[in-house]
């Protein structure tokens, strides 16, 4: 059956009762949505090819062969390939997919990522795929969306835990920081001891650096209708001078300013950081062999985690529109979720899959600050943003620029970014 | 010395410049039209369709997207000079222009000037000869992801180089890192990822040269340096010019290494003109502001080329 529905209000519209597989499209601003399938089909045919990224270092695509299987079951016809793609250059590795012609059928998206492909009418609306949305955290769902449209399956969240090495801590004598002013104590008594107090990467997206800092200390990237900066405040210099303070105390390494590290290669992972702002535990724990200890989230103003959302979509530009939502389904089903994330230490988006931690405390204890992660702006022009604002942060690390000189910089490139649209 | 060896014979194409006369374009055409020229054509069909295929179509598509806006979904807007407008109105295009022409000052003398050199210390008859020749090229077929990754850290603050510095007291840190030292970082190793290649044809163009030029220079008294300036170089003009149009070309397309060495950092220090197509193209989906940044980038090649093969090359080249 095929149909179409308005994308604005459509989050919550409900499916209740459609068990019939479709795709629906309707012209005039509205997108395409799917509706769930039926729970058995040897009718359902077609091909679909997932692009996956590493959830963990140790992940494969074999790990996923289980559940190809078990999908298999129920839809015989359907023939599902995964591939596993690496982070780097991912936006850059769907734009020569899409404009080649050659896109995957499903994708793992993070927040950031939908409102772009959204924008671009590139995603089928999922709002319809599921009739038990209201087992999910309503926030991953609402991260997931993009202007009243649920355009990717929440499978995992992701907060990065907060912690310390602990040999580090021992050998200077002092507890875990959890805030700004301990954090400056702790940096002090780090380098005298010849380690660093934490990492800071140019190179990354902002969303693990500079913005939890400006959201830790209270201040936004944007104003409430993302028309304009909001960084340019006393919260945005207070946040760049504190940065900036960390490298010119040498709290930090300098390299990874402006090169690109590979993880094992990283202060952190060579056991010379003391204290981490939120890392993967298990990437951690595959490479650091000493001790760590989870703490909360650093607090200035405010209390802000590194994480995200993890979830999946479906582009239409699929030939297999209906297996693709079958699968989809099938992943964001309790037993799928449920091995995700236990396997690769996330949390569950569903409610109704708890307790997956018990046998790691730390991970499990993290848990409670899921509410205070933030993962990015949602905006099409998320990347271009971190793309104009990080030059200007790389000067004032590296080359001295006066970081209010930055912020006017900053302020400006942002604004006319905004104002010519994506 | 006198600068006796400007050239081995006429150049065949001075023959036949001047205007063409009646039996003489009839000539031209019976030779155009012969069974011989048409086995010719026949051969280098293939290439031709191939060329125009993967190369001059996508060439004029390209200037087309410039002048619009072409979306991921496949629709494109045609928005007339729009894309130029906010090109030259825009501080990160000026910057990798900057950037680009501050590169290839660094990187085309350099890479011409190390490739000489050692075309120079090939050419000449010594045990193992040619397996210095192979040792040389082999920086031509090494990936530059895997000897971006290794320059990384040989310019890095612990890397050999800034250690080896320290110990005469001067100390740069990482050259990646530095402003002032970023792009001469990117020279030294684009000159050595591509004087390999360079060296085989100036070597060609050497072991070219008559010897009896060598050895009149040698009876008229000149030194090596003398050989070298007034016999080698004059003769070797012609691969030195191909050799500069490469160079050119390669010095303003420069993105691999930078992409792995510094991502255009640090604080846009680096990024080029071909880095901002990548970013503008396959990071933000601008495809047709990509296009614009690209045309321009043609645009430039094209003229420095002509400029040099009005200074340097001549008519022989």
């Amino acid at each position: 059956m095929v149909h179409r529905i308005s994308r604005r209000g459509a989050l919550g519209f409900g499916a209740a009762g459609a068990t019939a597989l479709g795709l629906a499209a309707c012209g005039g601003g509205d997108t395409e949505v799917v509706e769930a399938p039926p729970e058995e089909s040897g009718d359902l045919t077609g091909s679909v090819v997932m692009w996956i990224y590493p959830l963990a270092d140790s992940a494969s695509e074999e790990w996923y062969q289980p559940h190809i299987e078990s999908f298999n079951k129920k839809y015989p016809e359907v023939e599902v390939q995964v591939i596993q793609q690496g982070w780097g250059s991912r936006e850059e590795q769907l734009t020569t997919a899409i404009s080649g012609d050659n896109a995957p059928d499903v994708v793992y998206f993070n927040p950031d990522f939908v409102p772009r492909f959204a924008e671009e009418e590139l995603l089928v609306g999922l709002d319809d795929l599921r009739d038990d949305w209201d087992s999910f955290v309503p926030s991953a769902l609402e991260e997931m969306s993009y202007e009243g449209t649920l355009y990717s399956a929440p499978i995992l969240i992701q907060a990065s835990p907060t912690f310390v090495n602990q040999k580090i801590m021992d050998e200077i004598g002092m507890e875990g920081p959890t805030t700004w002013d301990e954090m400056r104590t702790v940096g002090k008594a780090a380098k005298e001891a010849g380690y660093y107090l934490t990492e800071y990467s140019g190179i990354a997206t902002l969303n693990h650096n500079y913005y939890m800092y400006l959201w830790q200390a209270g201040g936004a990237v944007l104003n409430d209708d993302a028309s304009a900066a909001a960084f340019n405040t006393p919260e945005g210099l207070e946040a760049l001078e504190f940065v900036k303070e960390m490298v010119d105390n040498g709290w930090v390494p300098t390299e990874p300013i402006s090169v690109e590290q590979p993880f094992e290669q990283s202060a952190l992972a060579q056991g010379k950081t003391a204290y981490s702002l939120g890392t993967n535990l298990n990437t951690v724990r595959d490479v650091l062999e000493d001790e760590i200890t989870v703490l909360p989230p650093m607090t200035q103003e405010k209390q802000v985690a590194i994480g995200s959302v993890g979830a999946l979509s479906i582009f239409n530009t699929t030939d297999s529109v209906e297996a693709a939502a079958a699968w989809v389904h099938h992943l964001t089903e309790p037993e799928f979720v449920e091995d995700v994330c236990s396997t690769y230490t996330y949390f569950s988006p569903r409610t109704d899959v708890t307790g997956l931690h018990e046998e790691d405390p730390p991970i499990a204890e993290f848990e409670q600050y899921v509410d205070v992660v933030n993962s990015g702006i949602l905006h099409p022009q998320a990347r271009e943003i971190i793309d104009t604002m990080k030059p200007a942060i790389q000067e004032v690390l590296l080359q001295g620029l006066d970081p209010q000189e930055a912020l006017d910089v900053m302020e400006s490139g942002v604004n006319d970014l905004l104002s010519r649209g994506s | 010395m006198t600068a006796t060896a400007t050239r081995a014979s006429p150049a065949p194409e001075e023959n036949a410049s001047g205007p063409v006369t009646g039996p003489a374009k009839n000539r031209i055409r019976e030779t155009l039209l012969s069974r011989g020229a048409m086995f010719a054509y026949i051969f280098i069909l293939p290439y031709v369709v191939f060329f125009t295929i993967f190369r001059i179509v996508p060439a004029l598509y390209g200037i087309v997207l410039s002048f619009g806006e072409y979306s991921l979904a496949g629709q494109l807007r045609l928005s007339g000079l729009e894309n130029y407008v906010r090109l030259f109105q825009d501080d990160v295009f000026w910057n990798s222009l900057r950037v680009t022409a501050i590169y290839a000052v660094l990187a085309i003398p350099l890479s011409i000037v190390v490739s000489l050199l050692m075309a120079q210390l090939c050419n000449r008859t010594l045990r193992g000869m040619s397996i210095y020749r192979s040792l040389f090229f082999l920086p031509v077929v090494t990936s530059p992801v895997l000897s971006g990754i290794i320059f990384v850290w040989i310019f890095s603050g612990a890397g050999p180089i800034s250690a080896g510095l320290e110990v005469f007291g001067i100390e740069l840190g990482s050259w990646l890192q530095s402003r002032l030292l970023v792009l001469p970082a990117l020279a030294l190793v684009a000159a050595w990822s591509s004087f390999g290649y360079n060296m085989l044809i100036l070597l060609a163009g050497m072991l070219a040269i008559p010897s009896d030029y060598y050895e009149a220079a040698g009876l008229d008294g000149a030194n090596a340096w003398e050989r070298f300036r007034y016999v080698t170089l004059p003769l070797l003009k012609p691969s030195l010019f191909f050799v500069l149009v490469l160079e050119t070309v390669k010095s303003f397309q420069a993105f691999d290494i930078i992409y792995v060495m510094t991502g255009g950092g640090p604080a846009h220090d680096s990024y080029t003109l071909t880095y901002m197509i990548y970013d503008q193209g396959f990071g933000y989906s601008e495809f047709g502001y990509a296009s614009a940044v690209g045309v321009v980038l043609l645009v430039i090649t094209l003229i420095l080329s002509l400029i040099q093969r009005r200074l340097i090359g001549g008519r022989e080249s």
